[in-house]
């Protein structure tokens, strides 16, 4: 299993070589001037040339690749912000905790009522408490968040005035942004386990499970469950690999310094190094979501674990 | 013998399945006793209802699609259909257990098969986790498998191991009935022949009763004292092995019979019985193998056909039997 895991994270670097070469190549070729947009309009043409002559922007194409590469990877260094000046490694590093703590809040709360309203629906298949299950979670992969967040804060920052409408600065600040970022995932989370638990108790080990007069409770949570939460998982971390680059809408709306206002700050400004550094945080974090979600996968079933174990291949 | 006697008695059970709005006719009346260490064989092809009767014993039909209109099932005494789905979950695993046809589903393949084997025992007795965990390693060494293999997985296993591995989850509780649905269909030939002799001597050392089901005669001729011929959801012979296997009276056991080989007769080619099952959505209103049988008449395709005695004293559901045996003869 160690093996295996870390066969996954030598499998990590080409990834991450390759989204930076992507990115760097896309961003050299965006047209509009470099120095230009570090000193303004009113800049003389001498004063441009001495910018570019300063930041190699006269090399050639892959010398200037080699460089932010070596910069990026080397000496961890995304190079600084052309508008604030600041170091963009250390900027993410700062907002990374607010778009985390959303991330988590989120991703707990749409798992802990997404699945229990997934295997309601499921036991009760076709009857009125699973189609009321369904539509409500139709309705909420449907709307959409900026939506449900305007709503939240007519109701509950306008109209009952208890909850704040903006900032981050302590736990109750993120309530109404958990709320709105948490219904889509409920949404689906109750989607996925309904069918996958339909395929499960549906199983002939659940008829085992029954024939041995296991009560009803635990052969849905100890015996199907356990066997319906490989599909589970997969939703759980691709959406939670969406979150950590920052719900960019709902920081935007309840201004939340976090890695979604940041990026989303910088595209408008055309920023490029820190574009460039948060498309590669984003690809980092990224696979490293579907690598715990692979090492998830092994400890839920053997059979998946024993494929990686063994020396053949496994079955 | 009054129902109260008898170790099992099953009366005029009926079960239905309801498919995309079609009512299916899985067990029309179904009635047999068992007594005490006896087995009894449910011999019968592919839809014919065996499965459905063992799960109503248990009642674990899917509820969604299947109801058990009407009948009774006595049980020690004690009648199952009536009891609370609680006390039924005393009953399963503990008093009567059931061995599954497929053991490559039959097991949770995340969990490990030494854990299948003590849940039962945890549920019905009580005991530490510890005392069950012996207790299934005693099991397993039963049934043959070394102890050794406690924590592994199903995927683990072959075929014929799980299998041993289903019996050994379906005895662990030392049932006084044991309900096995095929139990050898989906293994070969060599293992088939090893688990069945496996279960005749567990079946021995525990004085457990058993209904075994298949559609394999051999298997009925090794293992069982009483059999019941079913023909969609009906007993359409019931006697002992003895009366069944010498004078098979009702046409469709004697087709089955003929369509046996003879191993010791150069025969050019098998003696299947013509045509199919009927539909059991749109079953005949008569006798249900009416429309395959060479001696029907119209009366067999009016009205439903009646449980006669046969001159060797064993019940058969038909009203030529005289005929039937003459063809036999010939």
């Amino acid at each position: 299993m160690k093996r295996y895991i870390a066969k996954r994270i030598l499998w990590m670097i080409p990834i991450v070589l390759g989204v930076t070469v992507l990115v760097f190549t896309i961003m050299y070729f965006v047209p509009g001037d470099v120095a230009q947009i570090i000193l303004g309009t009113n800049a003389t043409a001498e004063e441009l040339a001495t910018q570019r002559e300063i930041m190699g922007l006269n090399d050639p194409y892959y010398v200037q690749l080699f460089r932010y590469m070596e910069n990026v990877f080397l000496h961890f260094d995304m190079g600084e912000s052309y508008i604030t000046g600041l170091p963009v490694v250390e900027q993410l590093m700062a907002r990374l905790p607010k778009t985390l703590l959303l991330a988590v809040m989120c991703m707990l709360i749409s798992v802990l009522v997404g699945i229990p309203l997934g295997i309601t629906a499921a036991i009760h298949q076709n009857s009125w408490i699973d189609r009321t299950c369904m539509i409500l979670s139709l309705v909420g992969v449907s709307m959409p968040s900026f939506w449900l967040a305007m709503l939240l804060v007519v109701l509950f920052c306008v109209q009952l005035r208890i909850l704040p409408a903006s900032g981050d600065s302590s736990f109750i600040h993120f309530i109404l942004p958990t709320i709105a970022g948490s219904f889509g995932g409920i949404a689906t989370q109750a989607r996925q386990t309904r069918s996958s638990m339909l395929e499960v108790i549906r199983s002939d080990y659940i008829v085992t499970a029954r024939a041995k007069g296991v009560p009803e409770r635990s052969v849905i949570y100890k015996h199907a469950l356990p066997n319906a939460l490989i599909p589970i998982i997969t939703v759980i971390g691709t959406s939670f690999g969406h979150m950590l680059g920052g719900s960019m809408i709902i920081e935007t709306i309840f201004s939340i310094n976090g890695v979604g206002t940041y990026i989303i700050t910088a595209v408008n400004q055309r920023d490029f190094p820190v574009v460039q550094g948060g498309v590669i945080f984003l690809a980092i974090a990224f696979s490293l979501c579907i690598l715990i979600v692979d090492a998830i996968y092994a400890f839920v079933d053997p059979r998946i674990k024993a494929m990686f174990t063994s020396k053949k291949g496994g079955k | 013998m009054s129902d109260e006697k008898v170790f099992l008695s099953v009366k005029d059970l009926v079960v239905q399945y309801t498919s995309a709005g079609d009512i299916i006719e899985a067990v029309n009346g179904v009635s047999f006793e068992l007594g005490k260490g006896k087995t009894l064989g449910l011999v019968g092809e592919t839809g014919a209802g065996k499965t459905t009767i063992a799960k109503s014993i248990l009642r674990i039909l899917p509820d969604h699609s299947a109801k058990i209109v009407g009948g009774e099932v006595y049980f020690e005494g004690q009648e199952l259909l009536s009891l609370s789905e609680k006390e039924m979950q005393g009953i399963r695993g503990n008093k009567i257990s059931m061995v599954f046809q497929d053991p490559m589903t039959a097991l949770n393949p995340v969990k490990r098969l030494g854990e299948q084997i003590s849940e039962a025992i945890k549920l019905h007795n009580d005991v530490t986790d510890e005392e069950a965990d012996k207790r299934a390693k005693e099991m397993l060494a039963l049934v043959g498998i070394d102890e050794s293999r406690f924590r592994e997985y199903p995927h683990q296993f072959s075929g014929g191991m799980k299998q041993r591995v289903v019996i050994a989850i379906a005895l662990a509780c030392n049932p006084q009935l044991l309900l096995a649905d095929e139990p050898t269909t989906a293994l070969d030939v060599t293992i088939q022949a090893q688990v069945l002799d496996m279960i005749a001597d567990l079946k021995e050392k525990f004085q457990t009763s058993m209904i075994m089901i298949t559609h394999d005669l051999g298997v009925v001729a090794q293992t069982c004292d009483d059999v019941a011929i079913i023909y969609a959801g009906k007993i359409v012979e019931y006697g002992s092995k003895e009366e069944i296997f010498d004078h098979p009276s009702h046409p469709y056991t004697i087709g089955l019979f003929g369509s046996l080989s003879n191993m010791n007769v150069d025969e050019e080619w098998l003696h299947p019985i013509e045509g199919l099952p009927p539909d059991p959505a749109n079953l005949p209103k008569g006798c249900a193998f009416s429309p395959r049988c060479e001696y029907a008449t119209e009366e067999c395709r009016c009205e439903p056909i009646g449980m006669a005695i046969t001159p060797d004293g064993h019940q058969c559901r038909c009203i030529h039997i005289k005929e039937s045996l003459e063809g036999r003869k010939k």
